[in-house]
């Protein structure tokens, strides 16, 4: 999938139905040209690629990432990038690696699943530099670990480690040190094995839903699954399970 | 019984106890009409206070939908409507009175939904918990996209609806998700501890209570709370003229 005009601060490739975005920026910090890479790497992974099932976020380096790079304007950071990454059809999984710091963090935060490995140091330090959260934090880390957990990181600036990570439900699963990409490539393998279709109506309803008082979010459900029974697909899953083997799923 | 689902009633709490343990406890058509049955019965029935579901035999709670079923709707537009008119799911959220769930073994699917749809869950420590729908190539369609997300993590409802993957009772419990894990010799004298001191206070206080938090859940703080006063005077009035 590199073409080339790619730049390399954000390195697409693609195996099997997993495409990986390896993030590289300039000194660990996201800047303006970090920030439109992941823009166009977001756009040519939208709804025309069929053939990503899903996507992984990974640092190229020793870090995910320590902030911003001091050039953006104040409060108007990674706000455009990120939401085009959470925006994605495709479910995305976040290797955490290193310390993921501020815009680091909510770079993993606009990601589905996270995991992170052994030596990993999280945190949204930002007021502790005298400014608020501009990449999504304050909106994110709440919907993702709860009011309570949330204020202390945010308040305190204090990092947490893998495993308080994984006790608080910020990350799904903490890797032995180094293993923190594999363990994505992992997570992403394991969906994509699932139904094509199924996985992005499921993170459709999911993230829709959760925005819907209940009722609507239900109605949501029971729409996609309506939808759904009409594929081949579903067809296929169940006639695999019921003759005990893996399914052949085509997308349609 | 030929449905698939034992009525026990027990005092002022009723048993619903998911029988098909040769089928894991899967929930077929049959034993859904015989749930919808029942639950309509709990919802008119003003003298009980308390519903515990559980799942006969050592295996599972219930491994979720019968699959052997799909697909044998007459239409598409048949299978919509019957969902539609027969909400079994609406109905068990509308339910005033405390509902516990006893899970154990498999809790799969439409099983974890059943469960996510009460309000105190306990697990024996083999229990597994998972939505493995994708994995067949449709979603969980019984609430679990949109009831898992409200309790669990986000990335942690995510990645167990996104890949099917089981979460064991020790991590539901140090997520919240369960709320007590036991041996599988004390599953049962749990929830009947719980459905003894639920259904020792004022019924009318505790469908009051339960109403302002899942009605509440989905309105603005400031809402939410006029509705909790709304409800608390209700409960205070109530009181002062001699009960229910």
């Amino acid at each position: 999938m590199s073409d080339g005009t790619t730049p390399r601060v954000v390195r697409l490739s693609l195996e099997g139905h997993v495409a990986t975005m390896a993030l590289d920026p300039p000194g660990g910090r996201f800047g303006r040209a970090t920030l439109e890479a992941i823009d166009r790497a977001c756009a040519s992974l939208a709804d025309d690629r069929d053939d990503v099932h899903v996507v992984v976020v990974e640092p190229a380096g020793a870090d995910l990432g320590l902030g911003w790079d001091g050039e953006l304007p104040a409060g108007r950071e990674g706000v455009g990038a990120f939401q085009a990454l959470a925006a994605l059809p495709q479910p995305i999984v976040c290797a955490v690696r290193g310390r993921a710091l501020s815009a680091g963090l909510e770079l993993a935060l606009a990601c589905d699943v996270r995991v992170a490995e052994r030596g990993a140091v999280l945190a949204l330090p930002d007021v502790a530099e005298g400014r608020v959260p501009s990449g999504g934090g304050t909106q994110r880390l709440p919907r993702a670990v709860g009011v309570s957990q949330a204020l202390r990181l945010l308040l305190t600036a204090e990092a947490v480690d893998a495993d308080e990570a994984l006790r608080i439900g910020l990350v799904s699963e903490v890797a032995p040190a180094g293993g923190a990409a594999e363990a994505a490539q992992s997570v992403a393998r394991r969906i994509a094995a699932r139904g094509p279709v199924a996985i992005r109506f499921a993170k459709e309803a999911v993230s829709r839903g959760i925005e819907l008082p209940l009722s609507h979010g239900l109605r949501l459900e029971h729409d996609l699954t309506v939808l759904l029974q009409a594929t081949a697909d579903r067809e296929e899953g169940v006639r695999a399970f019921l003759e005990r083997r893996p399914p052949r799923f085509e997308g349609r | 019984m030929a449905s698939g689902l034992v009525l026990e009633r027990r005092g002022e709490s009723l048993w619903l106890r998911l029988d098909r343990p040769e089928k894991l406890n899967a929930i077929n058509v049959e034993l859904r009409d015989a749930l919808w049955e029942a639950l309509t019965l709990v919802r008119d029935d003003r003298t009980l206070r308390v519903v515990v579901f559980e799942g006969a035999g050592e295996r599972a709670f219930s491994a979720g939908a019968d699959i052997s079923e799909f697909g044998t709707a007459p239409s598409l537009l048949a299978a919509r409507d019957a969902r539609l008119r027969r909400d079994l799911w609406g109905l068990l959220g509308a339910l005033d009175l405390p509902l516990v769930a006893a899970l154990r073994g498999i809790v799969f699917g439409a099983g974890l939904e059943l469960a996510l749809a009460c309000d105190l869950r306990v697990a024996t420590a083999d229990a597994l918990l998972a939505l493995p729908e994708v994995g067949l190539g449709y979603i969980p369609s019984a609430g679990g996209t949109q009831l898992l997300p409200r309790r669990l993590p986000a990335g942690e409802a995510a990645r167990m609806i996104l890949t099917g993957d089981p979460m064991d009772a020790a991590r539901a419990h140090e997520l919240g998700l369960v709320h007590a894990v036991v041996s599988a010799a004390e599953l049962e004298e749990v929830a009947g501890a719980w459905a003894a001191r639920l259904a020792a206070f004022d019924p009318l206080v505790l469908g009051l209570t339960k109403r302002a938090v899942h009605r509440g859940g989905e309105l603005p703080l400031s809402e939410g709370m006029a509705l909790e006063r709304r409800l608390a005077a209700v409960a205070q009035a109530t009181a002062r003229s001699g009960g229910a």
